[in-house]
Parts: structure tokens; C-alpha cells; sequence
């Protein structure tokens, strides 16, 4: 089966595609407000490329072959996994740019793949040899127009949009399609996991179709275990991938309360006047969002610029989230601060992950984090 | 003698681009983007910035399926060629064809941009979008040519050197996506990248683009679109040239000189549309909450 995903998977382009992935989730974590529509494109790829190893251009002979479309499905199976997996690490990577829906990102991509699968596999068994060669591009198109123009935002919430979109409907419409993807899978693998373009096939000259109905030669029955072992197979497969959508769906149940805001205010900074003895005003701009859990654990997202009136002082800037957990501890995972020099250039930046346990006591640190246990005068005062 | 060789050629491309037209005006890609195109008009222009903001959906619909369309003709038009054994046409005159067929989504580009002109005049922008200030009608009707009629040539010709150069399978889906990242990082949302976003083949000249204490605020970034849409006309003249020069059994060295020609062209037209027309961002001095009509 090794063997056979290894020949069946077009590795260049999982390796082109990985890479791609890669940049256009980067790019959104490094901007998630301006470049959100990379989020759908690269759900829109993902799907793409796991359709294209389920083409079998030489399905003519393959189809006549004693494996059927199950095992086959399921050998192929192995590098689409695979590339879901790259994708999971790329979300988990980047989890702070989804505005606290990563795990619904993930899912989106988790629940496309299921749905291409599906689709190539209801055209394999159906005769055609390369679907994916429709597909591919067919959902690329569609994953383009939908996340650039987004003409349909409140009747088909696929890629939602900051915080305020409408990420549960979203949620519902994914599931929806991951659930509809494996009950077609479990049809069309189910249902023999042979094309019925063999079956429609005028027989060979010679060949006696009459014996081979009434009793079932023993490579007939060989090949019906094999196709029930790989039945299982493509199971525990599907089950892999489908987990990831199945904690997607409680994840956004369980939430209870959202408040949201925006802050733009001007204000005398006493952070200068005690660190600098300099008075001053800052102006703030600030998007936050705050999540309440039946637990009493909240999830707090901000992203926000701290501009002073003083122009020998930095600019502050700051992309994080801080999750709140019910006995007292908490991370910050992001970029809470970034400090930026009047004359240019970053002279502070903590990104990463921080966590502090009950007694605020940093208990964790993960990535540069230079403002902690300094005088942070030397960062923010004019030298 | 020579002038029968040069006629049954001429009469070849001609039939052929004419069977070229027909597979890309009933390829399901082209359809779809046409309809969508089609139905963006039918709901109309946008109620702040006319038509000027609606030239994302030709451009997706019409340029970037483009690209995936005509890889999917190159592909599929080798695939007949080798079939029908050698000698039924040169790749040169097949990829001329191809090149021809773009009249197809050229044409609903047009018809778009007809649309697109005729919506500007009869809904207006509002005061507190584009254009404003000195920039008038003809800033307009040159970025609405550029961004909504262009890409309907530019994408497909982009297929087309793709199909001609990148043999792996998927080769279409990843520039497709490849060419909405860059287009995405150039479209001028990022500040140090503004002045030099003309290079890319697809950039916003304005929008609510926003200032500090104003998110939503009216800007006009630099550059010239009149210009810029010459540049864009010579991409795709190089972007014909690149597919051509992908046939080894024909003479490349005119195609090698008239590539570095029309790359030199090009290079001054981009230079032009950066360096002329707005030269500061131009901020709107009425406020993206304002309702003056």
C-alpha cells in the first residue's frame, strides 16, 4: 500500500503546496485584517491538491485489476493525510491571526479535503479516470472568487471574516459538508469499490460473464476480503481527518458570552511620566474581543497602537491574545509588544508565547520576550 | 511557392484559432466567470464608489479562472496534437491560436468595461470616495480599463505561459494562487510598498485605504493608470512572446530580440506609470463616515 502511495501521490506538487501553504498563512498571520482572503485561498488549494493523487489516468487497466477503488482510495489516502497534517501544524503555528477561531480554520481545511475526496471518488466510481483535472481548478476558482469578492457573506458564511463574522453558521455549513463527504465516501467506497465502467464494459471475446455470476471464482472472493479490509482502512482514515472538524464543533458551541470593541481615545500616559518624568498624551487605537467560558476562563484579543504626542517617544504596537484560565494562571500568546523607534526600526519586541501561573509569576516563556525583568525605560524613554 | 507555403499557414492559424475560441467560450471556468461577471452587473454598482470598486470581480472572474482555463486548452490542445501524429500543426502556430482565443473573455472585458463607464456616469461616486480633487473622469475610465477589462487578456496569457513552461500537474492551481498573493501584498494596503506596486499586473489606484483617526478614509495612491494600462498591454505582449519561445523547432532569434525590445518597452512604461499622474497620496478631505451625497 507504501508502494502504491508513493507511486499515486504527485509529490512535487505537495511539496510546491506545502511551501505555498505555508506563505499564505504566514502572510495572514503577519496581517490578518488586510490579507484575510489568503485564508480561503489556501483552504481552496489544500482541497485542490488533495483531490489530484485520486486521478488514475490509467484507469482503464487499473479498474480490471483485483484491488478495487477502496483500497486503492485508501492507499491514496496516505499522503493526503499527510499534507492535512502540514496544514494542522501550519494553523496551530499561526493560531493568534484567526481572530480566536483557529480551530474553525482548521476544520474549514480539514472538512475541503473530505469534500474533494468525496467528489473524485463519486466521479472515479462512475467511470471517469480524472476528475481531479476539473476539480482541482474548479475549486481553486471558487475558493478565489468566494474569499476576494465575497458576494455571498450572510447566505454562505465559508470563510468568515475578524471577529464579528459569522463563524458558527460558518461552523454548521463546514460540518455539514464534511458529514455529507463521508457518508458519500462510505456509498461510493461501500458499494463495491469498483468502477462501473468495468462493469458496463462489453466483455472480452471469449470471456464467460455467465459462469462468473452464478459462482464467484476464488479470486472474485479474494478480492471482496481485500475490499472489506480496506473499507476498514478508509474508516479509520476518514476518522483521522474528521476528528479535528468533531472538536471544531464544540469548540464554538461552548462559548457564551463575546463582547467586542473598538478604542479610539486620547489620553495622559502616566506610563511616561513615571518611567521618563515626561508629560504627554497618547492616542490608542485598539480592536479587542473578550470570551467568557461557563468555566469562568476568558479569552481576551488585542490588537492595538499606541501613538504619543511627543514625537521623541516610541510607537507601541501590539497583536496578542491572552487566555485566562478558571484557577488563576494565564498565557499571552502573539506579539503583545512591539516598540518601534521615532527614527524607525523595532528597539523592543516580545513575541511568542509567555504564561504566568496564580501569583503572576512567569512560569513559561516560549520565544524573546526582553521586557520582561527589565527597566523598561531604557526601551521607552528618549535616550 | 513560398507565398502558397505563407497562405495555407495564415489559413491554418486562422481555423485553428477559430477552434480555439469555441473550446474557450464553452470551457465551464469561462462560463461561470462570465455569468458572475454578468450578475455583479445586473445587482448593480456600488452605492459609495460606483463601479470603481467592482472591478475585483471581473478580474477574479475573468483573469485569474483565466489562467486556469487556458493552461487547461494548452494542455488539452497538446494532448489532440500528439494524438493526431506530427505535422497537423507547429506548436508556434498552435500557441498563436491560443493567444487568439483570448478575444473570447477580451470581449466580455469590454463589455464590462462599457458597463463599468456607463455605471460611473449615471450613479456617481460620493463626495467622500474617488475621484476627488484634480483627478477627474479620465483617471476613472483608465484604472476601470486596466483593472476590469485588461485582466480578461492578461490572465489567460499568463495560462498560456504557464501551460507552455511548467509541466507539473497542479502547475496552473499554484501560479493562480502564487498571482493572488503578490497581487494581494502590491494592491497598496502596505504603505512602503506603494509607490513601486505598478510592477505587478494588478494594483488598486484608490480606495478606503485609511488614515490615523480614520480607518475607512478615501486615498488616491500615486501613479498614472493611464500609463499603467499601456505597461499592462506590454506585459501581455511579452507574456505572448515567452509562450512562443517555447517551441525549439522554430527560429527563436527574432522572438529573443523582439522580447528584449518590448521588455525594454516595458520597463520605461512601468517607470512612467510610477513616476507620473498622482505622485503624493491624496487624502480625501471629507471623512469615510460622511453622507454628503
Amino acid at each position: 500500500m507504501i508502494r502504491h502511495a508513493a507511486r499515486a501521490t504527485p509529490w512535487l506538487m505537495f511539496g510546491v503546496t506545502a511551501a505555498v501553504l505555508a506563505v499564505l498563512l504566514r502572510v495572514v498571520a503577519e496581517w490578518p485584517y488586510r490579507m484575510w482572503p489568503l485564508e480561503g485561498i489556501a483552504v481552496g488549494l489544500l482541497a485542490a491538491t488533495a483531490a489530484w493523487p485520486f486521478d488514475e489516468p490509467a484507469a482503464a487497466v487499473v479498474d480490471s485489476l483485483p484491488r478495487g477503488l477502496a483500497w486503492r482510495t485508501t492507499a491514496r489516502t496516505v499522503g493526503v493525510i499527510a499534507l492535512v497534517s502540514w496544514w494542522l501544524l501550519l494553523v496551530a503555528m499561526t493560531r493568534t491571526a484567526y481572530f480566536g477561531h483557529a480551530t474553525a480554520v482548521a476544520g474549514q481545511g480539514c472538512a475541503a479535503v473530505l469534500t474533494a475526496i468525496a467528489f473524485v471518488s463519486w466521479r472515479r466510481s462512475r467511470g471517469s479516470a480524472t476528475p481531479a483535472h476539473a476539480l482541482a481548478p474548479a475549486t481553486v476558482a471558487a475558493a478565489t472568487f468566494l474569499a476576494l469578492a465575497r458576494p455571498m457573506d450572510d447566505q454562505l458564511p465559508l470563510f468568515p471574516y475578524a471577529e464579528g463574522g459569522p463563524w458558527t453558521p460558518s461552523a454548521y455549513v463546514w460540518s455539514g459538508l464534511a458529514i455529507a463527504a463521508v457518508i458519500v465516501l462510505f456509498r461510493v467506497l461501500g458499494e463495491g469499490g469498483r468502477s462501473t465502467r468495468r462493469s458496463r464494459r462489453t466483455p472480452e471475446p471469449g470471456f464467460d460473464t455467465s459462469s462468473q455470476e452464478l459462482s464467484p471464482s476464488p479470486r472474485e472472493r479474494v478480492g471482496v476480503t481485500l475490499r472489506l479490509r480496506s473499507l476498514a482502512r478508509a474508516l479509520v482514515c476518514t476518522v483521522a481527518v474528521m476528528l479535528p472538524i468533531a472538536a471544531a464543533g464544540p469548540a464554538a458551541a461552548q462559548r457564551l458570552d463575546i463582547e467586542r470593541g473598538s478604542v479610539q481615545d486620547t489620553f495622559d500616559d502616566d506610563l511616561y511620566l513615571d518611567l521618563c518624568g515626561i508629560t504627554t498624551t497618547t492616542t490608542v487605537t485598539e480592536r479587542w474581543s473578550l470570551k467568557t467560558y461557563p468555566d469562568g476562563s476568558q479569552v481576551f484579543h488585542d490588537v492595538r497602537t499606541f501613538r504619543s504626542a511627543d514625537p521623541r517617544l516610541p510607537v507601541e504596537k501590539g497583536a496578542a491574545t491572552a487566555f485566562y484560565a478558571a484557577d488563576g494562571s494565564w498565557r499571552v500568546v502573539g506579539k503583545p509588544i512591539q516598540l518601534i523607534s521615532p527614527d524607525g526600526g523595532t528597539v523592543l519586541l516580545d513575541a511568542g508565547w509567555i504564561s504566568f501561573d496564580a501569583d503572576g509569576d512567569v512560569s513559561t516563556v516560549r520565544g524573546p520576550h526582553p521586557s520582561v525583568g527589565v527597566d523598561l525605560a531604557d526601551y521607552y524613554c528618549p535616550q | 511557392m513560398s507565398q502558397t507555403r505563407e497562405d495555407q499557414r495564415t489559413s491554418a492559424l486562422a481555423s485553428i484559432a477559430v477552434h480555439e475560441m469555441k473550446r474557450y467560450a464553452r470551457h465551464p471556468l469561462f462560463i461561470v466567470g462570465a455569468l458572475l461577471t454578468a450578475a455583479m452587473a445586473v445587482v448593480g454598482p456600488d452605492k459609495t464608489s460606483s463601479s470603481l470598486e467592482t472591478v475585483i470581480v471581473p478580474a477574479a472572474a475573468l483573469g485569474v479562472f483565466g489562467v486556469l482555463v487556458m493552461a487547461s486548452l494548452v494542455r488539452s490542445s497538446d494532448e489532440a496534437n500528439s494524438a493526431a501524429g506530427a505535422g497537423v500543426a507547429s506548436e508556434r502556430t498552435r500557441t498563436l491560436a491560443l493567444a487568439a482565443a483570448t478575444v473570447v473573455p477580451f470581449s466580455v472585458g469590454l463589455a464590462f468595461f462599457g458597463w463599468a463607464v456607463w455605471a460611473f456616469n449615471d450613479s456617481p461616486p460620493l463626495d467622500r470616495a474617488a475621484p476627488f480633487g484634480d483627478v477627474g473622469s479620465s483617471w476613472a475610465y483608465a484604472v476601470l480599463f486596466a483593472l476590469g477589462a485588461l485582466p480578461a487578456v492578461g490572465g489567460p496569457i499568463l495560462g498560456l505561459v504557464v501551460g507552455r513552461w511548467l509541466s507539473f500537474r497542479g502547475s496552473a492551481i499554484v501560479t493562480a494562487v502564487l498571482l493572488v498573493l503578490v497581487t494581494i501584498v502590491m494592491q497598496g494596503l502596505i504603505e512602503p510598498l506603494r509607490f513601486v506596486r505598478v510592477v505587478m499586473p494588478w494594483t488598486y489606484f484608490a480606495g478606503p485605504f485609511g488614515v490615523h483617526g480614520d480607518s475607512e478614509r478615501w486615498l488616491i495612491l500615486t501613479g498614472s493608470p493611464q500609463w499603467y494600462f499601456v505597461y499592462l498591454v506590454a506585459l501581455c505582449t511579452i507574456g505572448v512572446l515567452v509562450a512562443l519561445l517555447h517551441d525549439r523547432e522554430a527560429s527563436r532569434a527574432t522572438l529573443v530580440n523582439a522580447l528584449v525590445g518590448v521588455g525594454v518597452v516595458a520597463a520605461v512604461l512601468c517607470a512612467l506609470a510610477m513616476t507620473q499622474g498622482v505622485q503624493h497620496t491624496m487624502v480625501n478631505p471629507l471623512p469615510s463616515s460622511s453622507d454628503t451625497p
